[in-house]
């Protein structure tokens, strides 16, 4: 492998470790919720359901992409991460600089365990429907923006194998974490990494759009490199100006 | 099966669109010019990031406005 072809291989693997870590962080909070709340069979079996069903979005799309042709493949696949990685990177923006409540999964528990235990459980050895319920539909939907992830950049790549294990044993680990914790891992800087993969996703949207185009970026892969720089310096230099700009709002009315 | 359409609409809408229209218009945008002019325009490598940069301020002026 050329070293820029390592290079691009280590941005991506770090792009779907951090967004597998931070979408796994949430659904363990929803799956803790619906356990410790209502019971952990049921919770355990919605989120093994969430698991088996993305696994097989992940063969079914990533064997039918893998068969498009390259240039249309990398336009649609560049599009659609530049599409998630700007929405990413707003909402990370916007909320390191205060114009957004950050992402507070000890709140978000709190709020999930008041209202499961508004409805009693099942009777002991009968599946709970809203515990099954709530973990299948919570891991899926956070599941799903991993997996976007992990297909774009593993068809993009030709390594969609590589970056489905690294997402999935991110989400084992995570999960395993969260699970012998006991408690949401509020701990974890969600914002900052999300700021990191969406930076990423940006940057590889840009590339792989770009080439889809008809770009021919300078450098080759190392040109992801300018890209990421030029994207994180702007995020960066973003964030202490839009949070003046709050400060300055805020002080308005006080005048 | 209509609420079933419904309900996979209604993801895709808000996994796409959400509360940020404006990126998935530009970049929709963005892509179709390029498609028209980009093949083999040097200019492209940076045009391209730079609309990128335009559409993410854009967004961000937009979030702002639009409060938490």
């Amino acid at each position: 492998m050329e070293s820029t072809g390592v290079l691009s291989t280590v941005l991506f693997m770090l792009a779907v470790v951090l967004a597998s870590a931070v979408e796994m962080v949430e659904a363990v909070t929803i799956v803790l919720a619906a356990g410790m709340t209502r019971g952990w069979r049921s919770a355990i079996e919605g989120a093994s359901v969430a698991l088996l069903l993305l696994a097989l979005l992940v063969v079914a799309f990533g064997s039918t992409l893998g068969n498009l042709d390259v240039a249309v493949l990398r336009t649609v696949i560049g599009g659609l991460l530049l599409v998630f990685g700007l929405q990413w990177l707003q909402k990370a923006i916007l909320r390191a600089s205060g114009h957004k409540d950050k992402h507070d999964e000890q709140a978000i528990f709190n709020r999930e365990v008041q209202e499961l235990s508004k409805s009693n459980p099942m009777a002991k050895g009968k599946r709970d429907s809203i515990a099954f319920a709530i973990s299948l539909k919570g891991v899926f939907l956070e599941g799903v923006e991993v997996i976007v992830i992990v297909i774009s950049f593993g068809a993009s790549s030709g390594r969609l194998g590589l970056a489905a294990l690294g997402a999935s044993v991110t989400a084992l680990v995570v999960g395993a974490i969260g699970f012998s914790l006991a408690k949401p891992l509020a701990k974890v800087p969600e914002n900052a990494m999300k700021l990191g993969v969406a930076n990423m996703l940006v940057t590889f949207g840009t590339f792989w759009g770009g080439e889809g185009l008809g770009i021919e970026w300078p450098l080759q892969d190392a040109f992801i490199l300018v890209l990421l720089g030029l994207f994180a310096l702007v995020t960066f230099v973003s964030i202490p100006i839009l949070r003046k700009s709050r400060i300055a709002l805020e002080r308005v009315p006080q005048q | 099966m209509i609420k079933l359409l419904r309900g996979i609409g209604a993801f895709w809408w808000d996994f796409l669109v959400a509360d940020t229209p404006e990126v998935l218009i530009g970049v929709a945008i963005l892509m179709a010019v390029g498609m028209l002019v980009a093949k083999g325009a040097s200019t492209w490598v940076v045009v391209m990031p730079l609309a990128v940069l335009v559409i993410l301020g854009i967004s961000l002026q937009l979030g702002r406005k639009r409060g938490k």
